[in-house]
């Protein structure tokens, strides 16, 4: 035991030392609950879009989501953060991951493989709020919104590295729901929610089109859904009202066939070309991993104590820490040689996506009737809610 | 209906999520209760950033005080102010900016210091006080009742002495010796 300065008090008189006051955290129980309330919200989403196929329904279901996991749970933790937690629990030694963000991560998935992304449209609380905000939906041309879409997987790669490497938390770090849901935050977190709240009034839904990252992985996966739904099924009469009514502008009309031989000239030059945009990935990776690493703290610590500064906070606590200055240089190397290789890997497979993201372009609709494209749609319903036939049919409420 | 290039993409895409799910079992990081931050006494600086980091308004962080270890001390260094003129309860003696702390009379020469924890704003300056001249029985700790639970404690992240880790729900405080008296 520590010598103390001051002895033990010798109290003459009765004395009882007073109690602490230590009480237990939440039940445990909570993030079961979520993971019941998620499966609950799905199953009910794809209710909502294969068989009641209501777009109100649609926005209810969205809204009581809200409630819930955004403001009643506080909107943490959520599938998108949940990438972060898997990236760490795959490769940060020494870390964990519970089985409730586990299924967090994988539920929404797992239902987009087979039914496609209802998640987006009927169960995410950020989705809703981008839904209920929504006002103006200023159609963006395809020159501004596709180069746009390609941030995700940037964001997508950056924030499995960020975790990966246990340096920060970029999907919690730039979060703009975050305050809503807590109603408070700092003033750089308000200022990025107001920011994007007002965006998302005037553009449809923003942040899931250029921002999220877990929509990418939703993405892929619907695009090879086992199923997916149709705008009618009652006989498209090809009027493309629902083109017009899509706010993300993503249903695909029957094309104008275009001459094959040209196309699949076009396909094998792209699939020429991948090599390149691999080689160029790797190469931009291994430019900007050194930039990446400053998100680690302890290449910042080394920076500071690199750079002599002698009064900064975290240098003080180093220098009265156990760790050498050896032993740190040694660690950031190593951080430093993980960071260049998860750079270069992703270089790779962001050249080789870029490259199938161009084939894609190339991919003819070959129905003869209007289909939404199943990797962006967000299920919001608004396609068959002003479908003409479907109307005419009575299933919709008007 | 589902047909051969469908079942091979689905296939693909299960085999991915497979193997995620695989690597993370394989390596036994699963468990099955989330765990609970907290902040080890003996580590923490008393930097200031528990009051300013914590995702909520105030801090779930609050001092607590080790009764046992404390000396009871008429000058108690974290509780008056450096030279202090006189040791009474005058606000301008005192270290605490909230007045989170009441001081009263046990017996000749002992004074009982409390925490009053609805006032503390863990600002951690009786904490440091108290570390540096006295015995150290204030001490800052995360109060589960107050904690979210974050992912990732942004109070951790930012703290220089990387005193703040996770715990197992078991043992849900770590507390300066001999406190619990």
């Amino acid at each position: 035991m520590a010598e103390y300065r001051f002895p033990k008090p010798d109290f003459q008189t009765p004395y009882n030392y007073p109690e602490l006051l230590l009480p237990s955290a939440d039940s445990w129980v909570w993030p079961y609950i979520d993971i019941f309330m998620l499966v609950l919200f799905l199953g009910l989403s794809v209710f909502l879009i294969y068989r009641k196929r209501s777009r109100k329904a649609i926005l209810l279901t969205g809204a009581f989501a809200l409630l819930y996991f955004g403001f009643f749970r506080a909107g943490c933790i959520c599938p998108i953060g949940s990438i972060q937690s898997v990236s760490e629990a795959l490769f940060l030694s020494g870390s964990v991951i519970t089985i409730s963000t586990l299924a967090l991560f994988f539920l929404p998935l797992i239902s987009s493989l087979i039914w496609g992304r209802t998640y987006c449209g009927s169960v995410c609380p950020m989705g809703a709020i981008q839904e209920l905000v929504s006002i103006k939906k200023i159609p963006l041309p395809k020159w501004v919104s596709k180069p746009l879409a390609l941030f995700p997987p940037i964001f997508l790669f950056l924030s499995v590295l960020g975790s990966a490497t246990g340096s920060d938390l970029l999907i919690c770090r730039f979060d703009p729901f975050i305050p809503i849901f807590r109603l408070s935050g700092t003033p750089s977190q308000i200022i990025l929610s107001l920011s994007v709240i007002v965006t998302a009034m005037l553009i449809y839904r923003p942040y899931c089109r250029f921002i999220c990252p877990y929509g990418f992985l939703l993405k892929i996966t619907s695009m090879v859904s086992a199923k997916s739904f149709k705008i009618t099924d009652k006989g498209c009469v090809n009027c493309s009202i629902c083109s017009e009514a899509c706010p993300a502008d993503v249903v695909e009309k029957p094309d104008i066939k275009e001459s094959s031989s040209n196309l699949r000239k076009t396909a094998i030059i792209i699939i020429l070309l991948i090599p390149v945009f691999m080689t160029a990935g790797a190469f931009l990776g291994s430019g900007v991993s050194p930039l990446i690493s400053r998100l680690n703290r302890d290449v910042q610590l080394l920076n500071l104590l690199d750079t002599n500064q002698l009064d900064n906070q975290e240098v003080e606590a180093f220098m009265i820490s156990v760790e050498s200055e050896e032993e740190l240089r040694n660690r950031v190397t190593e951080v430093k040689r993980n960071f260049r290789i998860y750079s270069i890997f992703g270089g790779l497979i962001l050249g080789l996506l870029y490259g199938i993201a161009l084939l894609t372009i190339l991919r003819q609709n070959k129905l003869n009737y209007h289909q939404p494209n199943r990797g962006e749609c967000y299920n919001c319903g608004n396609c068959f809610h002003n479908c003409p036939v479907e109307i005419k049919g009575g299933k919709n409420d008007v | 209906m589902i047909n051969r290039k469908k079942f091979l993409k689905i296939s693909f895409f299960s085999a991915i999520g497979l193997a995620i799910s695989g690597t993370i079992f394989g390596k036994s990081r699963i468990t099955g209760r989330s765990k609970l931050w907290q902040i080890d006494p003996n580590k923490c600086m008393q930097c200031g950033k528990c009051q300013t980091e914590c995702v909520i308004d105030t801090s779930a962080v609050k001092t607590i005080h080790a009764y046992a270890i404390c000396g009871y001390c008429d000058l108690c260094s974290g509780y008056f102010k450096k030279g202090a003129m006189r040791l009474t309860t005058g606000a301008e003696y005192h270290l605490c900016p909230t007045n989170a702390i009441t001081r009263s009379f046990v017996e000749d020469p002992y004074y009982e210091y409390v925490i009053d924890e609805s006032k503390c704003i863990a600002c951690g300056k009786c904490v440091k006080n108290c570390s540096d001249f006295g015995n150290g029985s204030l001490f800052l700790q995360i109060k589960q009742e107050l904690c979210k639970g974050c992912n990732r404690c942004s109070i951790a992240s930012k703290c220089p002495a990387n005193a703040i880790s996770q715990v197992s729900r078991t043992t849900p405080y770590i507390l300066k010796g001999g406190s619990n008296g």
